[in-house]
């Protein structure tokens, strides 16, 4: 058994006995038969890849055809680019787009508080202070979006809210934050920063153990300060790092989370809280109108994918570090 | 050895400690602000007298929460999605990586191609709606534990530790022994791969727990078996939208949310704050292991 099973091993190997002197589905039977737990291992995942990841997008002609949930999306007629230009042609589309990249870009732009957290806290050589305050700072992970949304509305509601409470002792006016259009952006980006600035920064934090600490001692040596040896050691080291999550971050530029957007959005705060996310939500989930959602959705993924490889290419070109 | 610290030096670091400490307070505070609250008269909360400790001490929220039936219900249920999700996350991640571990599988590099591309490009959420739908499974449990299965990235990190982390020497002296694919599987490489199914498990069951968006997408009528995220967001989130509904529930919802919303979000909160901090030092590892892709 085991002689057979290293002659097939080295018989994959040979470097002359390639694909083309064997027959694939013959080839693939005797795997199959040498290493069944192995196909069986993997069946149900694929199985699972193939109905949840793949038949979606092949769903993606829905964007193309008039499919109301009754006859089979194959079977619904197409109707061309339809659901595209009826949702270009609507005034808020504009305004999705708009609130989407605006969102993004502002919650872009506290991508590098982590890195300066990770930084920071790297210089703490006390082990325990540093352990203990990298425990408290993922706290905020933990916590479920619904209950980070409802600490919002318990802190800036403008009837009981505690921050209005502690504005009011001061002499301030209490105000409704939540259903303020100009409120909204800050909230939705702080209250995420406050979430995950400790988990994101876990990352980097793992990056500058790798640190040699000759280095460090040399350059101490030498009469570099320790910020001089955070810029010129520290930085350049977890610098792949820094690129790899910023590729993916910039990736997905289109996609900010529908999850928490759905539950701060309300009446009041519309004209800034509705994304690209809540709109496909409301339009093509509850509204039913699945062409349009879908529609919404592959212009998102195809902008994200378009942004995801531009900058990874830039990157492959400028720093050598990319993704794929 | 020693090195001398110079004024500077010193100066920068006094900034780093303030600025580090001023981070975690500024972490901790609001989670203990709903804790004391929690526990506070309503009548002191509202007049702002909770800033700092407890004030009339109350257990009344606790009361009310844990008399409700749809939060009680919610809690079972997040306890059933939390373990038979999870299970079913496991089930679908580790036997497959382990077996996309070994290079003599037969189109493993086109599965995780097909694989990968999924973390950057999806259906949608109409499409994936969609075929849940065409399954007959809206508005059942199945939808909700389906539909999270795999998370790509874990599969990942399960596949990169049994690549690097188990000694192939261990396999080949089992085979040599006799033992088939699967015996070496559940008696050596599970439990050699304890930490990394710990960090899975982990990251696997904190999704569940928090997850609302796969009851609220695909299970929306079905709030019998809504997970305690979805029941929290109607109590403490929906009270505005029902007032133009049904004056007598809304008013009902409205006074419930008062008194115990506090209460309600310490209680969804607290099995993983409590837990967490035990199980630290797995997620190290974890980011490392995911970090080193191949």
């Amino acid at each position: 058994m085991l002689a057979k099973r290293t002659e097939a091993v080295s018989v994959k190997k040979g470097p002359k006995l390639g694909w083309d002197n064997q027959n694939f589905w013959v080839r693939l039977a005797k795997n199959v038969k040498r290493d069944y737990w192995l196909y069986l291992f993997i069946l149900p995942t694929m199985i699972w890849y193939a109905v949840f990841c793949y038949a979606p997008m092949g769903g993606i002609i829905t964007a193309f055809k008039k499919y109301t949930g009754f006859t089979s999306i194959t079977e619904a007629p197409w109707v061309g680019l339809k659901w595209f230009e009826q949702f270009f042609a609507s005034y808020y589309s504009t305004t999705v787009i708009r609130n989407t990249i605006i969102i993004s870009l502002y919650s872009l732009a506290t991508f590098i508080l982590p890195i300066i957290f990770a930084l920071l806290i790297n210089e703490v050589v006390h082990e325990r202070l540093k352990k203990t305050i990298q425990t408290i700072m993922y706290a905020p992970h933990f916590i479920s979006m619904v209950v980070m949304v409802s600490i919002l509305t318990l802190f800036f509601n403008g009837d009981y809210g505690l921050f209005n409470q502690l504005v009011k002792a001061m002499g301030g006016e209490s105000h409704s934050y939540l259903t303020d259009p100009d409120a909204y952006r800050h909230l939705y980006v702080w209250s995420g920063v406050w979430q995950q600035l400790g988990w994101n920064s876990v990352i980097y934090v793992a990056a500058l153990s790798a640190v040699d600490p000759g280095l460090h001692e040399a350059a101490a040596l030498d009469g570099a300060s320790r910020i001089q040896r955070i810029v010129h050691i520290n930085i350049p080291t977890i610098m792949p790092t820094i690129v790899i999550m910023l590729i993916m971050r910039v990736g997905n530029i289109m996609s900010v989370g529908g999850d928490k957007a759905i539950l701060m959005l309300n009446s009041l705060n519309a004209e800034t809280a509705e994304l690209i996310a809540t709109y496909v939500y409301n339009r093509g989930l509850l509204a039913g109108d699945y062409g349009v959602g879908t529609a919404v959705g592959l212009f998102t993924n195809v902008i994200n994918l378009i942004m995801l490889l531009t900058v990874n290419w830039i990157s492959s070109k400028i720093s050598e570090t990319s993704l794929l | 050895m020693k090195i001398k610290t110079s004024l500077g030096d010193r100066l920068f670091m006094g900034v780093v400690y303030l600025i580090v400490f001023a981070c975690a307070f500024l972490c901790l505070y609001p989670l203990y602000l709903v804790l004391i609250n929690s526990f506070s008269d309503p009548n002191a909360v509202a007049n702002g007298e909770t800033f700092i400790w407890i004030k009339d001490f109350t257990i009344e929220g606790y009361k009310l929460a844990f008399e409700d039936d749809s939060i009680l219900r919610g809690y079972a249920n997040s306890l059933y999605y939390l373990v038979a999700g999870t299970l079913l996350n496991l089930l679908l991640t580790i036997p497959a990586a382990y077996a996309f571990s070994k290079k003599r599988l037969m189109g493993r590099s086109f599965f995780m191609t097909a694989m990968v591309i999924t973390m950057y490009f999806s259906g949608g959420t109409v499409p994936t709606y969609l075929v849940i739908k065409d399954l007959g499974l809206l508005d059942t449990t199945a939808a909700v534990l389906l539909s999270g299965g795999i998370t790509t990235t874990n599969l990942i990190i399960a596949r990169t530790f049994f690549q690097t982390g188990v000694p192939q020497e261990l396999e080949e002296a089992a085979q040599i022994d006799g033992a088939s694919t699967i015996q070496v599987f559940l008696k050596i490489i599970l439990p050699l791969s304890k930490a990394m199914i710990g960090v899975i498990t982990l990251y696997y069951a904190v999704a569940r727990w928090n997850a609302y968006t796969s009851s609220l997408y695909y299970q929306p009528m079905n709030s019998d078996m809504w997970p305690l995220q979805m029941v929290l967001r109607r109590i403490l989130l929906l009270t505005k939208q029902l007032a133009g509904m049904d004056p007598e529930m809304a008013e009902y919802y409205a006074q419930l949310a008062n008194q115990m919303k506090y209460a309600v979000v310490v209680i969804a909160s607290a099995p993983l704050l409590i837990i967490y901090p035990f199980i630290q030092k797995y997620f190290d590892k974890g980011v490392m292991m995911g970090s080193v892709k191949g």
